[in-house]
């Protein structure tokens, strides 16, 4: 063993694999130097800077240290990237000029107030519209660009989360017969108290759906809209009235579809929709987890197969039912029970024989599932049911051993994140011919704590690989590393 | 039988990047390169091929391109294949697809390929002429846009099939020596091992120059092709507009627009 080397942080170990995905991962982790070395290898040409700069997963630290570079080129990049950090784009605030990329910090979702407040004097159309629709742009700013607003910008300011209600009302008497802005307006959770009414009475059914959608709305106001002739308002108005207002017999399917989903549905009302003519309200209503026992075993016979699916789906499902849909004829409804993990053993054994695609990916996932069964999907060809078994949190360090050579790479992304993943699993996948993997592997151990890991097993870099890429042998080095790395 | 398939690696662009100042190109700082789409099914087909006809039938990637196009051919290789072909020096840059067939031509004789398995079109450029180019400089048959193929060993013949417009299907015999050029959709290309991954970083790509295969210079690059780029742009883009108020107005704007289009 090399004590010198066993001395090392994790990240200088990590580091050592000279691949470039695993360093942009530990950048944020790494010490000053360190830091240093991984920016001259990842920012060795401009080519590499720009790969770095528009990658959607980089870390936000690389876009900081990029944003160093002052170029053109590289800082649209930079400003595009939805994870600069603020610091970054204060900085690019300072250093660039062009509408275009000054537009962009406007409308960026991690600009501060007080960064957006930088552009207050600015007249540009591009950075006003992009102020006018960014949620941190100070109050007094979305005021003053609502002084002259185009249409457009109306429209955006009057969804913005921070428009205050003198802003609001200002933007409704001044509306005109721009109807889809009063829409917009409807739907603000700060919309004035005195314009609910104004929207309630507009014949604009566009601007009565989105006042019905809108938490404030009072009780009397919700029961006119409930009235509404047009059933894409009486479908946000069920939404937040209470359950003794509904009318039982609305003639549109799509309100008994939302009335099906409410949780407290009188019995009178459960029974009506129970037999509701609509198959889509049978299905929602048999997925409604407030559903008594009685109206399950009923929707549990349905003739409709997605009905018969979502009681298998419903939490408050109980056994002898889910016994019953386990033998579904067809398989989407079987399919249905075997995702459930609170199956009884003998419910379970039910599935011993099943070959179809849905339902093995249910059992796949199913951490009640006997691990013979597992291993038999894992070995499947079919990639989606071997993505089931990763997915299983209680899957067998072998069979995630064995999973991780899975030659569908997307599988490999989805195991990294495989909580109870053992640690010499994860280490392996460091290896990976995959740039995601390796970079998912590394963030993933600098994240819980590689260093805290190796450090009280007083061991190294070298022994883990060893135990990593060797065939795997029954000895007590091995042993030590099978623990979950859970963090 | 040997099956020459020639794959190329594709330019993917973002969605921001700059034209070069000489108005040519793109900065080539703004591409990422990944084998092409169709290059894939052309070496599933050629993969299959050899699985069938064990022992017979040898398939070998091909591509013309610098040192990074070594990604593609160990991309193929890991999925299957003893060895690739790469084909390249300074004079091959700027050859249009005419003059890389040239060399494709070239290296099947080389090869002694009795069949040439192309993809149908590359997705940057989209020409859709090498693979016939290939077979036009061989004086072989060719099909194009082959969305199934069976080879019979016994009288060394395929038959391939083509979809038509109308749904209406082709099937055509096509004695060998042969130019296919693959669509997509033709097989589900498989995923390579990481065991294949490993392999094919210590398999062999043979460096061949267009010397080595009796290609002058002149036939090649911007002296040897026959078409050139004369200028790269983005088209300016017109503005859409969300028409809204009620019916009769949204009629009434629309009718504005259809007027303003037509200038009157």
């Amino acid at each position: 063993m090399n004590c010198a080397y066993a001395n090392m942080t994790a990240s200088q170990q990590l580091w050592d694999c000279s691949d470039e995905y695993i360093a942009a991962a530990i950048h944020g982790f790494a010490d000053a130097g360190l830091r240093q070395a991984i920016e001259t290898m990842l920012f060795r040409t401009p080519r590499s800077r720009i790969r770095w700069a528009r990658a959607v997963f980089v870390p936000p630290s690389i876009l900081s240290a990029l944003a160093r570079f002052n170029d053109h080129q590289l800082n649209r990049h930079i400003i595009r990237n939805g994870r600069t950090p603020l610091e970054a784009l204060r900085h690019m605030r300072r250093v660039v000029t062009d509408e275009h990329s000054l537009g962009g910090i406007a409308a960026h979702r991690n600009a501060s107030a007080d960064l957006l407040a930088t552009f207050r004097a600015s007249g540009l159309p591009v950075i006003r519209f992009s102020l006018a629709g960014n949620p941190s742009t100070p109050a007094d700013i979305l005021e003053a660009i609502a002084l002259d607003a185009s249409k457009d910008e109306r429209r955006v300011l009057a969804g913005n989360p921070g428009a205050t209600e003198e802003l609001l009302g200002t933007l409704w008497h001044n509306a005109n017969d721009d109807e889809h802005l009063r829409a917009e307006i409807a739907a603000h959770p700060r919309c004035p108290d005195d314009l609910l009414p104004a929207a309630l009475g507009r014949s604009c059914d566009v601007i009565r759906r989105k006042l019905a959608s809108n938490p404030s709305v009072t009780h009397d106001q919700l029961i006119v809209l409930l009235s509404d002739p047009v059933a894409a308002v009486r479908v946000e108005a069920i939404k937040h009235i209470p359950a003794c207002d509904i009318d039982e017999s609305d003639p549109a399917a799509s309100v008994r579809k939302q009335t099906a989903r409410r949780v407290d549905l009188s019995a009178q009302l459960v029974a009506r929709l129970a037999n509701d003519e609509c198959a889509a309200v049978r299905r929602w209503l048999a997925r409604n987890p407030s559903l008594d026992v009685e109206h399950l075993a009923l929707l549990s016979k349905d003739a409709a197969s997605d009905v018969r699916r979502s009681v298998a789906r419903n939490v408050s499902c109980p056994q002898h039912l889910l016994r019953h849909l386990a033998t579904d004829k067809n398989p989407w409804v079987r399919a249905g029970v075997s995702f459930r993990a609170d199956l009884e053993a003998d419910v379970m054994r039910l599935f011993a024989h099943e070959d179809d695609t849905d339902v093995l990916s249910g059992i796949g996932k199913n951490p009640a599932a006997p691990g013979r069964w597992l291993k038999r999907i894992a070995a499947s060809e079919n990639a989606d049911l071997r993505r089931a078994v990763i997915l299983n949190p209680n899957a067998p360090s072998a069979l995630l051993r064995q999973l991780s050579e899975d030659p569908y790479a997307f599988n490999r992304i989805t195991l990294v994140e495989q909580p109870t993943l053992p640690m010499s699993t994860l280490l392996a996948l460091l290896s990976d011919p995959e740039p995601q993997v390796r970079f998912m592997a590394a963030t993933r151990l600098a994240r819980t704590g590689l260093e805290r890991e190796i450090t009280q097993r007083s061991c190294c870099w070298s022994d883990i690989d060893a135990v990593v890429n060797l065939p795997r042998a029954s000895n007590a080095k091995e042993n030590s590393y099978e623990n979950t790395c859970t963090g | 039988m040997k099956i020459l398939v020639p794959v190329k690696q594709v330019e993917i662009l973002d969605e921001d990047f700059d034209v070069q100042d000489d108005g040519r190109s793109i900065d080539p700082d703004c591409i990422e390169f990944e084998l092409n789409e169709w290059d894939d099914y052309s070496w599933e087909t050629a993969l299959q091929l050899m699985e069938k006809h064990e022992g017979t039938v040898e398939a070998v990637p091909m591509t013309v391109g610098d040192e990074s196009a070594d990604d593609g051919l160990r991309k193929c290789l890991a999925k299957g294949g003893e060895r690739a072909i790469r084909v390249w020096d300074d004079s091959v840059a700027g050859s249009d697809p005419i003059a890389i067939a040239r060399l494709i031509a070239a290296a099947a004789k080389k090869e002694d390929a009795q069949l040439v398995l192309a993809g149908t079109q590359s997705t940057d450029q989209a020409h859709g002429q090498t693979g016939i180019a290939v077979a036009a400089l061989l004086g072989w048959p060719h099909v194009a846009v082959v969305s199934a193929l069976d080879y019979s060993a016994a009288d060394g013949k395929l038959t391939v099939r083509r979809e038509l417009e109308g749904g209406v299907e082709e099937e055509i015999e096509v004695a060998l020596p042969a130019v296919l050029t693959i669509q997509l959709g033709i097989n589900e290309p498989r995923y390579a091992s990481l065991r294949g991954i490993k392999q094919a970083k210590t398999k062999t790509v043979d460096l061949l120059s267009p010397a080595d295969l009796g290609v002058s210079t002149d036939q090649l690059g911007e002296t040897g092709s026959a078409a050139r780029v004369r200028r790269m742009y983005i088209p300016e883009r017109s503005k859409a507009e969300l028409i809204t108020g009620t019916p009769p107005e949204q009629v009434k704007r629309l009718i504005e627009i259809v007027n303003e289009l037509k200038g009157a």
